[in-house]
């Protein structure tokens, strides 16, 4: 990644479109904090800088995530859905570290039942549910969480359309509480449907943002090849912008409303 | 259930039934191979075998006997039972068992005639500081170089072996040992007590059938055990997490080294009373059978434990009593692994053909 910087206010989805492996999922793991490494920049949550804490520390401050695999990585499969909330989440966890699987099986049960998702119940496996449900599952937990940022990458990859629909309507409700989304996509169509702007990452580096009204689909495919101002393939805007010069991933966050 | 195309994944959590069915399947073939083995080697099978599994067990002190070899088997799988469940391949208990028992006997030659019995609490905590130190080598190595820790805890098995002759045969040889390598007989003070007077059994039993209840309350119970149970079955979920698997590593083989050093301590404060080069004698290898027929699961290796303390003693007992090899104990622990390894995979496939039926 080169010479990233980006805001994301309260209240705003934001899209982040590109040929897979662009970067996009560098810059959801550095925003995230799984990534700690080589970053040169900084990010700002907040006014707070996080650009050291690890994600349990992002977390606590508001930053959740959702990741494009949800087997594995967003949920273990072989683990229940109750134990699967201990991932992201601390309420279940007493002092001096003792689990309280009572507190996580009603969480699970809380989340099964506000977000839909299709399981017998909190004991169920997560590994046991189909995509669409586990999905439902997983953005609902971090949404229970009462993010100010979350972060999702691939939100409704594979699934189906009820599901798929249902994750856009949460997210879009989210944003409308004032919470600011970050929605990393390969699904043109979804991100034109979700977002309010877009921008783009082509080997690596980031496009200008713009507003979904002002652009239109084949502008997005053009830029996603590379073609943007100051992008990485030689484009009609001339030289990068000025200022642009050190690389850093910069997220920041207005207060949020209400 | 499954929505967009059909899934043909295995069930991913092994079903209660077949968890406990696939150990007892293994054990049925396992005493049904012993049999033919029996009757190869020219013996009824029942007397062989009732000489095997029921002899031990008829009286207090083949009782006592089975507790004594149990105690060390259980408390070493306890740990690796901790470590496995963290996919931390602790393959060298043996190893931390024997620096646990140096280090037990290093405080264990100090104690004089006059020692009183508290000694046996700092000989008790040098075995577990030897044990980890020995197992934190492995975690540093990995940790630092990501040096992979089933081979470097396996090697420093041999070194540790190496270690304790050097000690036998050198500084600690008794002087008036008639040149035998062993140390002096440790002072009345440092002996663990025992259980009951007449019997070897000692106080190291009540410390493994506490330590079952300690490590099941941390595996199941405790947010770190959860943390490392997710470092070790999902790397991804455990960095989106943001669990550390250093944290898990270190976890898993300080736990494993500790509990392997103080089965050390045990046995050579305890059955043994003094260190000689006759101190290992596989239960480090031993237990890592003994933690898969557990189950990985604290009280199915205290049961697990009692049956491969059983093999030790019927092995003995087949060879004083029938003029049998005393390889058959191994024999027996070789075939338990196998069939159990052989049950697993078929309870996996009876798993996924019927998850295909529904």
């Amino acid at each position: 990644m080169q010479d990233i910087a980006l805001t994301l206010r309260a209240g705003e989805i934001l899209g982040v479109a590109g040929i897979s492996g662009s970067g996009q999922d560098e810059l959801a793991n550095a925003l995230a904090g799984e990534e700690r490494r080589g970053l040169a920049g900084g990010i700002l949550l907040a006014g707070r800088d996080v650009s050291a804490a690890p994600p349990r520390a992002r977390r606590a401050l508001g930053l959740c995530f959702v990741p494009a695999e949800r087997i594995g990585r967003g949920a273990v499969p072989a683990l229940s859905l109750a134990a699967n909330t201990l991932l992201t989440r601390r309420d279940p966890v007493a002092r001096a570290g003792i689990l309280r699987w009572g507190v996580a099986r009603q969480l699970a049960a809380r989340l099964i039942e506000r977000f839909a998702v299709r399981a017998r119940g909190p004991e169920d496996p997560a590994g046991s549910l189909s995509g669409g449900n586990l999905q439902k599952f997983i953005v609902g937990r971090e949404i229970d969480a009462q993010p100010r940022v979350l972060l999702v990458a691939q939100p409704t990859w594979g699934l189906d359309v009820g599901a798929a629909s249902q994750i856009r309507r949460d997210l879009r409700a989210l944003a409308a509480r004032g919470v600011a989304l970050l929605v990393v996509s390969e699904d043109l169509e979804e991100l034109f449907e979700l977002a309010d702007d877009l921008v783009v990452m082509a080997r690596g580096r980031l496009s200008p943002r713009v507003p979904v009204r002002a652009t239109s689909i084949a502008q997005i495919g053009l830029w996603m090849s590379g073609l943007f101002p100051g992008g990485p393939a030689p484009a009609s805007g001339g030289p990068p912008p000025a200022g642009a010069g050190a690389p850093a991933a910069d997220l920041e966050e207005a207060p949020a409303r209400g | 259930m499954a929505s967009g195309g059909v899934r043909l994944a295995a069930r991913p959590l092994s079903s209660g039934a077949l968890a406990i069915a696939s150990p007892l399947a293994a054990l049925t073939f396992t005493v049904a191979a012993g049999a033919l083995l029996f009757a190869a080697l020219g013996q009824p099978p029942g007397r062989a075998l009732g000489m095997f599994f029921v002899e031990p067990l008829r009286d207090a002190r083949g009782l006592s006997e089975l507790a004594i070899k149990g105690t060390p088997l259980a408390l070493i799988a306890l740990g690796l039972a901790v470590a496995f469940r963290g996919n931390i391949w602790n393959i060298g208990a043996e190893g931390q068992f024997i620096l646990g028992a140096i280090a037990a006997t290093a405080v264990a030659l100090r104690a004089g005639p006059d020692t009183g019995h508290w000694v046996v609490v700092p000989i008790l905590l040098a075995g577990v500081a030897g044990g980890m130190a020995w197992a934190g080598l492995v975690a540093w190595l990995r940790d630092q170089f990501n040096a992979n820790e089933i081979l470097v805890s396996l090697m420093l098995v041999y070194v540790a072996e190496l270690l304790l002759g050097y000690l036998v045969y050198g500084p600690w040889k008794d002087p008036e040992g008639f040149n035998f390598p062993q140390t002096v007989t440790f002072a009345a003070g440092t002996e663990i007590p025992r259980l009951a007077q007449g019997y070897r059994a000692h106080a190291g039993l009540v410390a493994a059938l506490a330590a079952a209840p300690l490590a099941w309350l941390f595996l199941s119970r405790t947010y770190a055990g959860f943390q490392l149970a997710v470092c070790g079955s999902a790397a991804g979920a455990a960095r989106y997490a943001g669990f550390s698997s250093r944290r898990a590593l270190w976890t898993a083989l300080l736990v494993s080294g500790g509990l392997a050093g103080l089965a050390g301590a045990f046995e050579v404060a305890g059955p043994l009373g003094q260190l000689t080069p006759h101190l290992p004698v596989g239960y480090g290898f031993a237990a890592i059978i003994v933690a898969f027929v557990g189950r990985l699961h604290p009280l199915g290796v205290l049961l697990s434990s009692a049956l491969m303390s059983l093999f030790y003693i019927g092995g003995e007992l087949a060879q004083s009593r029938l003029g049998l090899p005393k390889a058959l104990t191994g024999v027996f622990q070789g075939l338990l692994l196998f069939a159990l390894l052989a049950c697993d995979a078929l309870a996996e496939r009876v798993r996924v053909a019927a998850g295909r039926r529904r």
